[in-house]
């Protein structure tokens, strides 16, 4: 190593570190670069791998075209398919304009002067936070107002059947079943009529009914005892989920399915539970969690007309052998004497147009459509005005400068000219939010729970099932043979986004050049 | 015709003033009603951000009062066993502790990983092979957190299983042969503990690979914005390729860095699907990544995917979790923004 | 002194000599001749590519030990790329390479074999915009001293005082050493990175415009400190400013669109250039 001699004696102090040493540091580093680097290309590999491999073994066309099933041959995704589409659908309508609208607010429409430009900075600022809100929190969020509403139109239940229930002695009580497992079904009463209530005559005496179904199961108690045998007439408005249809798949010839009876006995050993006794065709087999597939039905309060003609309502109530008790959501409960009580009614929830039609509203949302594609808005709404933003800001000052200086209002500047130059760039992170949308998984469990249902969406008041909640149904599974059922899932969910990046790059490809 | 002619001297038929003339009002009106609209959607994220901290905020409020419930249990009891048992505890630190440890984990592998990923991409990386990582790490974060989950279920866990077999149980067994005062039994048997079927490491090294990519790029654009001068000054004193990443480029991009650690961080805090899949569903104080754990988002689901009513106290409770969850992460991403405005500052 | 003067027959300073030109000279009087000294670098026949562009076309120079060369030329005419040949920071762009002959004190700077971090600390660099790293006055001097050795405190603080006395910046930073380089003004910051570029002890001092962020103020003190280290380094200065060449310089070469138009003697160049080119050059009719 030569040293520069006229270098004073102060530069040459210290010991020398040696070149081969620093060197041998350089490649020793390259080399952990190079391994790390490369890491992450292992990692997705082994991870395309393995999902391939497992994967295969059930991806055919049965598997598109096929419902869930509990045997995982007969396992399909049709139904987590188009619920994807029709999720990503509503959201994407809902979101894109509201987003876009929002990025060109943020970048086209700052104001100088004191306030609005305080709530615009504040807003710029709100929008990169909301976008690190983990999103099983908007789901908590969309469960509490979209799908419940804040509880201020009655709590949405799923059910499998209106039924009516006619004593012996001319009371009918009219309600909602629930199929609790094989043989048990559970009923939440909507209206008793006759003597029932009134009379207080068919009342048990000295049965014991436990604190937890206190609840509105019993009113079926006050109709029968436990042992008693009553019929259920299935509503023909109705319709049953194909998989549970106890009721209406065994329908002998020349019978009406509006008037199918199906006996049942009210359960010894859970007062308030109606065991199925004679399910026209021998007994009910079902998994327990098939049954989930029900359908939404809000109870928005239950009221009770008294013998002096008031009314107590409230959102829950309980009924023992002496007293009827009424839980409202504020104020403190009411306690009336049962032999006070004349009539009960559940109050329904707010309905627009039919069940089976295209244009179906309901309030509260319930765990529908609408509510899961909200939800998701809120966790893409960050994502495209941040991604908006971006494109807009690429847009060159001169083309604003050009469209205003030939006499354009602000908004005509806009929509002329920034809008058309910055759409590819809109498109690129609308379609890459979209994708996020697909895969989300969090908030649609809370917000929709992983159900079991073979049909796809009518409207957007459906319940719905999704691919990634499919996934993770099947992956959590205890049979390891659903996992390769949920890897098979995986791979489709994985072609459609690679889709959709597909399209992403090609759009940033073809239309973005000209601009830069 | 004259060469400048006045506006009425222009014939009816000059192409300038051809077409119907816009009116100035309405085009006023349009662009002030339009703007209105743009701000209302504007304005609709404050109120999201409004929905979350009320809804939080008025339904932890109901469940503190609670009788069965107390504000010192849930800040200070080390207890958290609200659905199982005759008697409910509701302490936090569980959660807490099941969601410090998968984040903890995670924290190991992706920020030194995505560090070093990021300053080879950045300063190293030749241009063809940038133009196929790039790509690769863009996918890496495209991919639902379902699929880390089950990833983490069907191929990490049984991957550390067998690690386990053939590094710490010999060990373990190796230790059990030396006299006892050597290797204390209670080690040994530390040692040698099995994996949990479900457990953090698993879901923790699965919810390191999706915050990976979040660091390396976040890291990446931070080192990117160090001026090129810089290098060239550090090049020009005879420093190696090491010497000017390690000693120049990394310390001058540090707030960036640390920026896009906390980012990740929080995103490891808010993962749901992988700990939901990989984690397990027991909330236990521990700091043993090999045992199952809760985590908060962990409790939640477990609550809202469970058949739990509307009124119970459980549910109530899952809303004071999410209210802390939103808090932790809401805090971190906030510094996170922070310092990320301002090393963007000191170079704009 | 080179031996190998321009061969030209000498002019008579036309009188219409511009302004600049005589100012120039009257400069340059002031200035002591030096004596005569070795060669540091050679170069010859050297030519330099970016890709398939051609940058420098086999350029001839002798740049003498202990005097201040000054590159001169229009923009883009290969002067800097030439500089940046010298501590081989174009081993930074891809595609860029050389032919022919650069060596300093006889070992060649652009084999493959040549040792560019120990290069680089024998030729130290300081660049067109002040580039402090950010960090304390103190780290940014101290920065390529530790790179090469291991120094106790002691020996730092010493070795950060001489180079910042000798960058003439002691006195005014002295008591703030240990606070951020960042905010220093232009001038300091430039005094600065000349002080941590002669602090790990080089023979060579490269400078590409390292005026021309700064205002006349901070010029004429960077000057002065360029006249001063003259004796103890062999100095290369790119340079846009004719009247800066003039002041500071020995010997002054100019380069135009790759090629080296003439070199020689500061006061020859710009009193009698050989080249017509050089002339309208170092006059202002062009560049």
């Amino acid at each position: 190593m030569s040293e520069n001699a006229a270098v004073p004696e102060i530069l040459r102090a210290g010991m020398v570190r040696g070149d081969r040493r620093r060197l041998l540091v350089d490649r020793a580093f390259l080399t952990l670069c190079i391994v790390s680097a490369f890491t992450s290309v292992v990692i997705l590999l082994v991870l395309i791998g393995t999902i391939l491999v497992q994967g295969v073994t059930y991806l055919d066309a049965q598997f598109l075209t096929g419902y869930a099933s509990r045997f995982p041959e007969e396992a399909g995704l049709k139904a987590a398919l188009w619920g994807s589409v029709w999720l990503c659908g509503v959201c994407g309508l809902i979101a894109l304009p509201l987003g876009v609208a929002a990025a060109i607010f943020l970048q086209e429409y700052s104001p100088r002067t004191g306030l609005a430009s305080r709530v615009h900075t504040f807003i710029q600022l709100n929008i990169s936070n909301l976008a690190g809100v983990p999103s099983i929190v908007y789901g908590v969020i969309g469960l509490t107002v979209f799908v419940r509403m804040f509880g201020v139109l009655g709590n949405p239940n799923q059910y499998d059947a209106l039924v009516r229930i006619e004593t012996a002695s001319g009371s009918v009580v009219q309600g909602l079943v629930a199929q609790d497992d094989a043989a048990t079904l559970v009923l939440d009463v909507l209206e008793v009529q006759g003597a029932a209530l009134a009379e207080g005559a068919d009342l048990p005496k000295g049965m014991e009914i436990s604190a937890a179904l206190a609840g509105k199961d019993a009113a079926a108690l006050a109709a029968t005892g436990p042992g008693d045998e009553v019929s259920l007439v299935l509503k023909r408005d109705f319709t049953l989920p194909l998989d549970l249809n106890f009721a209406l798949e065994p329908v002998p010839e020349g019978v009406e399915p509006s008037d199918v009876r199906v006996r049942a006995r009210v359960a010894e050993n859970r007062p308030g539970t109606l065991t199925l006794l004679d399910p026209l065709r021998g007994p009910v087999t079902v998994a327990g969690e098939e049954v989930r597939s029900r359908s939404t039905v809000s109870v928005r309060r239950h009221e009770f007309q008294l013998k002096n003609g008031t009314t107590v309502g409230g959102d829950t109530y309980s009924i023992d052998a002496e007293e009827l008790t009424v839980l409202r959501r504020e104020g403190s409960p009411l306690t009336v004497p049962l032999s006070e009580v004349a009539s009960y009614r559940a109050a329904r929830p707010l309905e627009l147009g039919s069940p089976d039609s295209l244009f179906y509203l309901r309030l509260p949302l319930g765990g529908s459509v609408l509510a899961g594609a909200l939800t998701l808005m809120l966790v893409i709404l960050p994502v495209i005005i941040i991604a908006s933003q971006e494109a807009l800001r690429a847009v060159p000052d001169s083309l604003r400068q050009g469209a205003f200086a030939a006499g354009a209002t602000r908004w005509q500047m806009v929509s002329r000219m920034v809008l058309p130059a910055a759409m590819p760039g809109i498109m690129t992170g609308a379609i890459l939010a979209m994708s996020r949308a697909i895969g989300e998984a969090a908030p649609l469990l809370v917000v929709g729970g992983f159900l079991f249902i073979t049909f796809t969406p009518t409207n957007v008041m459906s319940d719905f099932a999704a691919m990634p909640l499919q996934i993770y149904q099947w992956a959590s599974r205890p049979q390891e043979e659903f996992y390769r059922v949920a890897a098979s899932g995986i791979l489709v969910l994985l072609v459609v986004l690679l889709t959709f990046n597909a399209a992403a790059i090609v759009i940033r490809q073809r239309f973005q050049k000209p601009l830069q | 015709m004259s060469a400048f002619p006045s506006a009425a001297s222009v014939p009816a038929s000059s192409p300038v003033e051809s077409g119907v003339l816009r009116s100035r009002g309405v085009r006023r009106t349009v662009d002030g009603l339009v703007g209105v609209v743009l701000a209302g959607c504007g304005i609709f994220s404050i109120l999201t951000t409004f929905a979350i901290i009320a809804v939080l905020l008025e339904e932890s409020r109901r469940f503190f009062a609670s009788p069965e419930v107390s504000a010192s249990e849930f800040f200070f009891s080390g207890r958290w066993s609200p659905l199982l048992g005759a008697e409910k505890h509701f302490g936090i630190w569980p959660l807490i502790c099941g969601t410090g440890l998968v984040a903890g984990v995670s924290a190991c592998l992706a920020l030194p990983l995505g560090l070093v990923t990021a300053i080879y991409l950045s300063e190293y990386a030749p241009r063809p092979l940038r133009a196929f990582l790039k790509p690769v790490l863009e996918l890496l974060a495209g991919i639902p957190t379902v699929v880390y989950g089950f990833f983490a279920l069907t191929v990490i866990t049984p991957a550390l299983k067998a690690a386990h077999e053939i590094t710490l149980k010999p060990l373990a067994a190796t230790l059990d042969t030396l006299p006892s005062w050597l290797a204390p039994d209670g080690l040994v048997a530390f040692i040698g503990r099995g994996i949990d079927s479900y457990n953090a490491l698993s879901a923790g090294l699965a919810v390191g690979i999706m915050t990976l990519p979040i660091v390396c790029s976040l890291s990446e654009d931070a080192l990117q914005a160090v001026p090129r001068s810089l290098r060239e000054g550090a090049f020009a004193c005879g420093a190696t390729k090491f010497d000017v990443s390690a000693k120049v480029v990394v310390p001058a991009a540090l707030s960036g860095i640390i920026a896009s650690y906390l980012l990740a961080i929080a995103r490891a805090i808010g993962e749901t699907m992988i700990v939901a899949l990989a984690a397990g569903g027991l909330a236990q104080l521990t700091a043993d990544p090999r045992n199952q754990v809760q985590t908060m988002t962990g409790y939640i689901v477990q609550v809202f995917t469970g058949d739990t009513t509307a009124h119970g106290i459980e549910y109530k409770s899952s809303y004071a979790v999410a209210g802390m969850l939103f808090l932790l992460t809401f805090i971190v991403t906030l510094i996170g923004y922070q310092i990320m405005r301002r090393y963007r500052e000191a170079y704009e | 002194m080179n031996t190998q003067a321009p061969a030209h027959p000498p002019q008579p300073i036309d009188a219409a000599l511009s302004p600049l030109a005589r100012v120039a000279a009257g400069g340059m009087a002031s200035m002591p001749e030096a004596a005569p000294t070795r060669t540091a670098i050679t170069v010859r026949g050297f030519s330099s590519w970016y890709g398939s562009f051609q940058a420098l076309k086999s350029i001839s120079l002798e740049i003498p030990a202990n005097r201040v060369t000054a590159l001169i030329g229009p923009s883009g005419c290969g002067k800097s790329t030439f500089l940046r040949w010298v501590n081989r920071m174009n081993d930074l762009i891809p595609g860029a390479r050389a032919e022919g002959v650069l060596e300093l004190h006889g070992m060649s700077l652009v084999a493959r074999e040549t040792d560019v971090v120990d290069l680089r600390r024998r030729v130290g660099m300081v660049f067109q915009k002040p580039n402090p790293f950010p960090k304390s006055i103190y780290d940014n001097v101290a920065f390529g001293p530790r790179l090469h050795r291991k120094l106790s405190r002691r020996q730092t603080d010493q070795l950060v005082e001489w180079s910042l006395t000798h960058a003439a910046l002691w006195d005014e930073v002295k008591d703030r050493l240990h606070q951020s380089a960042l905010g220093l003004s232009g001038g300091q910051q430039q005094r600065l990175c000349i002080a941590r570029a002669i602090a790990v002890g080089p023979e060579v001092l490269l400078m590409d415009e390292p005026c021309s962020a700064l205002d006349p103020q901070a010029t004429l003190r960077i000057e002065e400190l360029i006249r001063q280290l003259r004796s103890e380094y062999t100095i290369i200065i790119v340079t846009h400013n004719m009247q800066q060449a003039a002041r500071i310089s020995d010997r002054t070469a100019f380069f135009y669109e790759g090629n080296l138009v003439e070199s020689g003697r500061t006061l020859d160049i710009f009193t009698k250039p050989a080249s017509v080119r050089t002339e309208e050059y170092v006059t202002g009719r062009f560049g």
